[in-house]
């Protein structure tokens, strides 16, 4: 009977394998949770079937290297005007010549590139974006009220009880 | 806890005995623990009726940063007692202690709990009022020996 994998027994399995996931080197995670690097490559190659922490961090690298080269969203924007304008010309143009169907063809492939290109980079999804800034201008130390609260009816026990009794009530309306 | 409830408790005294403790002090101990900052307070009652248990309750109340709390009975070992109280109470609300010991206990804000003999001679040189805000608390028991 085979033995069973070191590092599948690990209490920090789940850790371990997102680690080994993200591409961190190996001998680093057997260090840190005091594993067997052998037994660890055995893990993430048998087990997880990864590949090597270099394939990894290449693919990783190859994905960031081909989301740079899509289109900007600017690019996008100039093009899809530039568009508009050739659609114009080559309408009028089509209207006068009498090839108005073949020219709108022309035009309709190359916004769908336009679109393919847009969906890529993900700009269709972003819609607008708002910025919210919330300031506070409470900026109130508890302390500083507790003590004002003591000071104003230090001699007056009872005020000072009902005054504690009524803010815990408030917390207990806003709790519930 | 919440800002309000922090809030509550630190107005009154009797209210976090009563809610974080789980202790109902008595009528006497409620009128002591509300008692004026300053106050000179002669609580004249019978034995085992709670007044270290109120002076401790008092004291870890009020461990305020950098502030100075201090027992002083005739025998050092009856503050000894006390301050175990205190120190009781405040392990309870998950207070973190940097020094204790039996004569003494400092917080990590800096608050400070003395055990101290009722002597004149031997509590000269502490300076009890050196911080204004964070209120002192300077409790004696001079006799311990409850009158009825």
């Amino acid at each position: 009977m085979a033995r069973k994998c070191s590092t599948c027994q690990h209490v920090k399995r789940a850790e371990i394998d997102r680690r080994l996931a993200a591409g961190e080197p190996g001998g680093q995670i057997a260090h840190d949770y005091e594993l067997n690097p052998s037994s660890l490559h055995r893990h993430r190659s048998n087990c997880l079937g990864l590949s090597s922490s270099n394939a990894i961090m290449k693919e990783v690298s190859r994905g960031t290297a081909a989301v740079a080269c899509l289109p900007t969203k600017d690019d996008l924007n100039t093009a899809y005007f530039g568009l508009r304008t050739q659609i114009d010309q080559i309408v009028s143009q089509a209207r006068e010549e009498g090839s108005l169907q073949i020219a709108l063809s022309g035009l309709n492939a190359v916004r769908h590139t336009l679109d393919s290109l847009s969906r890529l980079a993900g700009f269709d999804r972003q819609g607008t974006q708002v910025n919210v800034a919330v300031q506070t201008n409470v900026n109130l130390d508890l302390n500083q009220i507790a003590e004002r609260v003591i000071l104003k009816f230090d001699r007056e026990p009872e005020i000072k009880a009902r005054i504690a009794q009524a803010l815990l009530e408030v917390d207990h309306e806003q709790a519930a | 806890m919440s800002k309000l409830r922090e809030l509550a408790y630190q107005i009154d005294p009797v209210l976090w005995v009563r809610e974080v403790l789980g202790v109902e002090p008595t009528a006497w101990q409620q009128e002591f623990l509300r008692a004026p900052r300053g106050a000179s307070i002669l609580a004249l009652t019978a034995r085992q009726v709670g007044k270290t248990m109120a002076a401790s309750w008092a004291i870890a109340h009020a461990v305020h940063p950098e502030g100075l709390s201090v027992v002083a009975c005739p025998a050092q070992t009856q503050s000894a007692e006390a301050v175990r109280r205190v120190r009781e109470i405040l392990v309870r609300v998950g207070a973190e202690l940097t020094v204790d010991n039996v004569y003494g206990l400092e917080l990590k804000n800096g608050s400070r709990v003395k055990a101290l003999p009722g002597s004149d001679d031997s509590i000269r040189g502490l300076t009890v009022d050196a911080t204004p805000r964070p209120p002192t608390r300077h409790f004696i028991e001079p006799a311990n020996v409850s009158m009825i």
